[in-house]
């Protein structure tokens, strides 16, 4: 194994005092928070939609997804995130830096089979949770959860 | 040889001769003495066959080489082949096609043929004729000569690249070609032996009335000719064997870069060029982007006063429209794609039924954006199901019923207007309402008492109830749990509709209505609590505003009153926002829309213009509640949503019958 598959890239935003971060690989970019076009949705973390270069991209609240409080109020930012061959906007507070682990930082968290958590990076006496982006919005496994 | 990077190539050209070869079988089983078709299945077969080969796929090969020996009996004997043989060949179809499947999947060839094989053996009485012996060039000339009977002779030798990599598919290619330009009258290697022949050099001795030039270019059209000579055997020079005048030589050589090209383009006459669909799809995407900045830039262009901007905008504008027109026409592709499963499909099913049916497809050509063929084909299935199923009976019946014993099915396509319209006709028995409301009854979907009262519009309407199958007896057919309901849902996703007229006894006429192209609508833009949203122009039938009409409260629904008619009436606000009570704003227009041949007034704030939107999916998790198909940025940014008619027609009945319940 080479040096490249021990170590990952990730990128750190922060929502109310936690820190998340997603694989670098599936962050397409970063842009200013616009506020969505408002959606009739079934889900309540859809913010509605928003415009990307002529692409109508689903945005989602974060926190109201991982069941965080103050999820309503307008944030920072939106990392649009690559989900196979969609993609959609994730609003956070801020988007903080990239950084580097070494794959024995980061423990499979055991208990959230299927959840959008995949994974907590340890670094020094910060806790980093890795979301999963491909899992984090979908609606059945939602429904499995609530269950 | 690693031949992976060939392996696009052989899948395509493989699926198109199986598709070639599916649909000449069954047209050989109709007219057995058509010498074309059995031209083309030599012709689809061999080539497999030698692909197959070369491609290291020997099982698919050795299939396809058992089904040729059948094939020969075609050309040996009139009348063709029974039904039975037929049935054989189709299974081995598609056996090789599940093979290519496979191979597509995961590189593997996975055909098992042993059942097949044995079969195909026991169809060919006579074996299969000895090899015949060498015959040397010299012989084949003089042979030619003969059977020239002193019409100019031309001798065309066709040099293979040495990197060819299925010379003998290549040889075949370049002597049928040679064969379209004058009488073949003999090769080397011969045109219906070309196995094993390994190239480099293929001779063939014709009559034709075409000039060497074009017979030269003919051949070098064919991938991987190195190079290709025509010479004229003078009658007089030709007394004995190789009566080649060598002045007559005229040499054409073929530049590298062609012959050396994976996919050699085609020297002369390349009139078509294969494109990757998901290309076509990014061009249209981009062509898409491009309209959105064009409209953007236009709206600022309008409040810049800059010399010349105005004219150079239009000159822009133009130009974009031109382009926007040739990417639509690039995307469109015949309906005959989706068409061309039928004649197999119908041809299974009936035997299977035990009924009689002819099938007729008429507007083959009739051409429709790519998406929109693509996505026809299982509502198309499904209808042409239902027909042979539900509505072509058996001969006895017919003949009982006084009609011809063979049923008719139709598949048609025509343009009308900015639609395409789409029909399956049968002459089977019709809808009976009686049978459809007796079925309803025992589904739950209607209450007994009013069983009774079910007219041919009633039942229709229940025909696409979720849920509903009129199959006497459960066949694996159609009763498969999918219904019409099903077929509207896919139709209604392309933004069209489907309608059913029957008469009872003499048939039944399904009809898809679908708009040209999917990508780019002309709409109304309308404003409705505080956002704007897109009705589709070809279902407003008018705007109008509230304060000129009477609404009046009908069992607590508002009804607007106009001259034609009572019209239930729509807030915008409710039913497409979902945000029922939230936001009670102003409404001073109405627009009058069509759909599901229903009208009804939707309230909005205030009518915007009308709009050329670049329509866009929805994100498939979003906007299932409201009554919403897609969306469009506009030239400010904002985004559109598109109305969907018929949901709000299926919203406002749900939302009567809820009342009166």
């Amino acid at each position: 194994m080479s040096t490249e598959a021990s170590t990952r890239q990730l990128v750190v935003f922060s929502l109310g005092n936690e820190e998340y971060a997603l694989p670098i690989t599936q962050v397409h970019e970063i842009i200013r928070y616009t506020e969505p076009r408002s959606i009739a949705a079934e889900s309540g973390w859809v913010r509605g939609v928003i415009s990307l270069r002529g692409r109508i991209v689903p945005v989602y609240d974060l926190a109201t997804r991982l069941g965080l409080p103050g999820g309503e109020q307008a944030s920072g930012k939106i990392v649009i995130v690559e989900t196979g061959s969609d993609m959609a906007g994730i609003v956070v507070d801020d988007v903080e830096e990239v950084i580097t682990v070494d794959v024995a930082q980061i423990d499979d968290v055991p208990s959230s089979d299927g959840g959008p958590i995949e994974a907590i990076a340890k670094i020094d006496d910060r806790l980093v949770i890795l979301l999963a982006p491909e899992r984090m919005f979908t609606e059945d496994l939602a429904v499995a959860l609530a269950a | 040889m690693d031949t992976a990077e060939y392996l696009p190539m052989f899948l395509a050209e493989a699926r198109e001769h199986l598709q070639e070869l599916n649909l000449a079988v069954v047209r050989v089983e109709e007219t057995p003495d058509d010498r074309e078709t059995v031209d083309e299945i030599f012709r689809a077969a061999h080539s497999l066959k030698g692909m197959s080969a070369t491609m290291g796929f020997e099982a698919m090969a050795d299939l396809t080489h058992h089904m040729e020996d059948v094939f020969e009996i075609l050309r040996q004997r009139r009348g063709g082949l029974d039904h039975d043989a037929i049935g054989v060949l189709l299974e081995c179809i598609d056996a090789l096609s599940g093979a290519v499947e496979a191979i597509e999947s995961d590189g593997a060839e996975r055909l098992d043929a042993a059942a097949l094989v044995p079969r195909l053996e026991s169809l060919v009485r006579t074996p299969a004729p000895e090899a015949p012996p060498p015959v040397t060039v010299d012989d084949l000339a003089a042979i030619a000569f003969a059977a020239a009977g002193g019409r100019p002779l031309a001798h065309v030798s066709v040099r293979l690249s040495d990197a060819a990599l299925m010379p003998a598919v290549r040889a075949f290619m370049a002597l049928s070609a040679l064969a379209d330009h004058g009488e073949l009258l003999a090769s080397a290697p011969p045109i219906d032996a070309v196995d094993g022949f390994e190239g480099p050099i293929v001779e063939a001795w014709l009559v034709s009335e075409h000039e060497h030039e074009v017979l030269a270019a003919t051949a070098a059209q064919v991938p991987d000719v190195q190079s290709v000579e025509v010479a004229e055997i003078e009658p007089a020079a030709a007394d004995g064997a190789a009566g080649v005048a060598e002045a007559a030589v005229e040499p054409v050589e073929i530049p590298a870069a062609v012959a050396n090209g994976a996919s050699a383009p085609q020297r002369k006459g390349a009139t078509t060029v294969r494109v990757d669909a998901e290309r076509l799809d990014q061009l249209m995407h981009y062509m898409g982007e491009l309209v959105v900045h064009r409209t953007l830039v236009e709206s600022l262009a309008a409040e810049a006063s800059v010399p010349g901007l105005s004219q150079a905008m239009q000159e822009l504008t133009r130009s974009s429209q031109a382009l926007q027109a040739m990417v639509m026409q690039v995307r469109m592709i015949p309906v005959d794609a989706v068409f061309m499963r039928f004649p197999r499909l119908v041809r299974d099913l009936s035997v299977k039924l035990g009924k009689q049916v002819e099938l007729q497809l008429v507007g083959k050509d009739t051409e429709l954006d790519r998406t929109v063929v693509e996505a026809l084909g299982d509502p198309l299935v499904h209808l042409v199901r239902n027909s042979l199923d539900h509505g072509l009976e058996t001969a006895e019946e017919r003949a009982a019923a006084g009609k011809p014993q063979t049923g008719t099915l139709e598949i048609s396509a025509r343009h009308a207007g900015g639609n395409v319209v789409i029909e399956v006709r049968d002459d089977g028995r019709g809808i009976d309402p009686a049978q459809v409301a007796r079925r309803a009854v025992e589904r739950g979907l209607i209450a007994p008492e009013v069983a009774a009262t079910i007219d041919a519009a009633r039942a229709v309407e229940l025909l696409f109830a979720p849920g509903f199958s009129t199959a006497e007896v459960t066949s694996d057919i159609s009763g498969r749990g999918v219904g019409m309901d099903a077929v509207r849902t896919i139709v209604r996703g392309l933004g069209g509709e489907v309608t059913l007229q029957s008469e009872q006894g003499a048939g039944t006429i399904a009809q898809i209505r679908l708009p040209l192209t999917l990508a780019i609508m002309a709409a109304l833009l309308v404003e409705t609590a505080g956002q704007p949203y897109a009705i589709p122009l070809e279902r407003v039938e008018r705007t109008l505003r509230l304060s000129n009409h009477t609404i009046r409260s009908v069992a607590g629904r508002r009804m607007l009153v106009m001259d034609d008619g009572v019209l239930p009436l729509l807030d915008g606000a409710e039913a497409l926002a979902a945000a029922a009570g939230a936001v009670t704003a102003r409404s001073d227009h109405a627009v009058i829309v069509r759909a599901l041949d229903r009208r009804l007034a939707l309230a909005v704030t205030s009518l915007v213009g009308q709009r050329e939107l670049v329509t866009r999916p929805l994100p498939s998790d979003v906007g299932d509640s409201a009554a919403v198909s897609g969306g469009a940025v506009l030239s400010d940014g904002r985004i559109a949503l598109i109305v969907d008619c018929d949901a709000l027609v299926s919203r406002s009945e749900a939302g009567a019958e809820r009342l009166v319940a």
